[in-house]
């Protein structure tokens, strides 16, 4: 099996992450919640892993990391508190439905949203694209920082600017970028959120994601409930992380994410950016020549993230192709429909290649001839 | 004669634990009585006696501060200094 499915999950992890899990599993209990060893093993396991993810992402202070299910459980508890009081929210034409479905559900709350589209891998097309769409009542703009169907790095320095020059908040979508590009909280003036998968590029289990709450003391809660604090209190508490993490926290996860932040800290985001980089260039440089074979390259403004399209067959049937050979590949919308819209990819699709630190160069060129063979 | 230094929450104690143990302070987390907590759940530090104002010190300049600070008297009673 060769595993280009990365921007789904990582599915190769370092092998630490899951002893991580497995020693967890056997030693920790439930963080908080009591003075036992078992529970304080656990809440030094948690507490490590706001640690790293401080360290990783520039950020002073560890207990505004907060601990969530996912990238999607983490985007909703950022729009829901930037929008409480409704208003007008601009996002980029590459935004995933964990963006755009939260924002629907919220239009009976007087939430109003703009898309902005602009070309693939065209950076300040899509600065300008944001800019004019904002408005008088707008107080946010949401934004990925990589597609997740193309790759295209979105310039969130330039977001981040224009956030400061309209006085806007930012929430940023990290799922495709986070372990793999620098990003340092201490440069993102303007973001209130930042929101990410513990599952993709940080390695971690399946089932953990992260918010990163950048700036301001009170946060509300979607869900309300225990967190081993303040107990007396019948009202949910106002304190980060426990403001926003009610419930029995994902110990194990936890343990494996940390771990898997450790590899990236060691090996650093930069390193593993330029080596998938690298296995997209090398790819991008032998599928040209398969006639029929249609490649969205963005050069240095894509990450190692590729759709691919073909004359021959529709992105589903190449992929079910490649799937019995042996390679894993996902086809079809990616859950990302707007940014087919942007890329005039509906209604088929792409067929989606992704990288991690784990692919080689032999995968790629195993790859390029599979597809060669398929569709000649 | 140690002291406890009791927080709100455990990851007020973590925070706060980190940054004395950078300054060489030895401080372990524990579970404090409720009573300490005045009566809810918190998680506390404890630490020599001697390192106390020292602690105070460092602490008085995180963003956050303790529910309260015990000195534990010999019969292993709680009594609330800088009340």
């Amino acid at each position: 099996m060769i595993y280009l499915d990365n921007g789904a999950t990582t599915l190769i992890k370092p092998k630490a992450v899951e002893q991580a899990v497995i020693n967890a599993m056997q030693t920790c209990a439930n963080p908080g919640r009591g003075g036992h060893r078992a529970a304080m093993k656990a809440a030094e396991v948690v507490y490590a892993c706001r640690e790293s993810v401080a360290e990783l992402f520039d950020l002073d202070d560890p207990a505004r990391v907060v601990f969530t299910q996912n990238a999607t459980h983490a985007l909703n508890i950022a729009i829901r508190n930037v929008l409480r009081e409704g208003g007008h929210v601009v996002v980029s034409g590459y935004e995933h439905n964990s963006v755009m479905r939260p924002l629907v559900a919220l239009k009976e709350k007087a939430v109003k949203f703009t898309i902005a589209y602009a070309p693939l891998f065209s950076a300040k097309a899509q600065i300008a694209a944001l800019e004019r769409s904002i408005q008088k009542d707008t107080v946010c703009i949401i934004c990925n920082h990589v597609s997740n169907v193309f790759g295209c790095i979105q310039d969130i320095a330039a977001v981040n600017a224009l956030c400061k020059k309209y006085n806007l908040k930012l929430i940023l979508d990290l799922s495709q970028s986070a372990g793999i590009l620098p990003i340092s909280t201490k440069e993102l003036s303007e973001a209130v959120y930042l929101c990410m998968p513990g599952h993709k590029g940080l390695y971690g289990p399946q089932g953990t994601g992260i918010l990163i709450c950048c700036k301001g003391d009170l946060h509300y809660s979607i869900m309300q409930g225990g967190t081993g604090s303040d107990s007396l209190n019948l009202h949910q508490p106002e304190t980060l992380p426990e403001a926003l993490e009610s419930g029995t926290l994902n110990v194990p996860g936890i343990a494996g994410l940390h771990e898997g932040i450790r590899f990236i800290l060691q090996k650093t985001p930069s390193a593993i950016g330029s080596w998938e980089h690298a296995l997209k260039e090398r790819f991008v440089q032998k599928a040209r020549n398969i006639r029929g074979l249609h490649v969205f390259y963005g050069s240095k403004l894509q990450s190692g993230v590729i759709s691919i399209t073909c004359d021959q067959c529709t992105p589903e049937e190449l992929g079910e192709r490649l799937a019995a050979k042996g390679f894993c590949l996902r086809a079809g919308l990616h859950c990302a429909p707007v940014a087919h819209q942007s890329a005039g990819t509906l209604p088929q699709g792409t067929l989606r290649i992704s990288l991690s630190a784990f692919n080689q160069k032999q995968e790629i060129d195993a790859l390029c001839f599979a597809i060669l063979k398929t569709i000649s | 004669m140690s002291c406890l230094i009791v927080f709100r929450t455990m990851t007020q104690a973590q925070r706060a634990a980190s940054i004395l143990s950078n300054q060489h302070l030895s401080v372990r987390i524990v579970r404090p009585p409720l009573e300490a907590g005045k009566g809810s759940c918190s998680a506390a530090l404890r630490l020599p006696e001697q390192q106390l104002l020292s602690a105070k010190n460092l602490i008085s300049k995180l963003s956050f501060q303790p529910l309260a600070y015990y000195q534990v008297l010999t019969d292993g009673r709680l009594q609330e200094v800088f009340p």
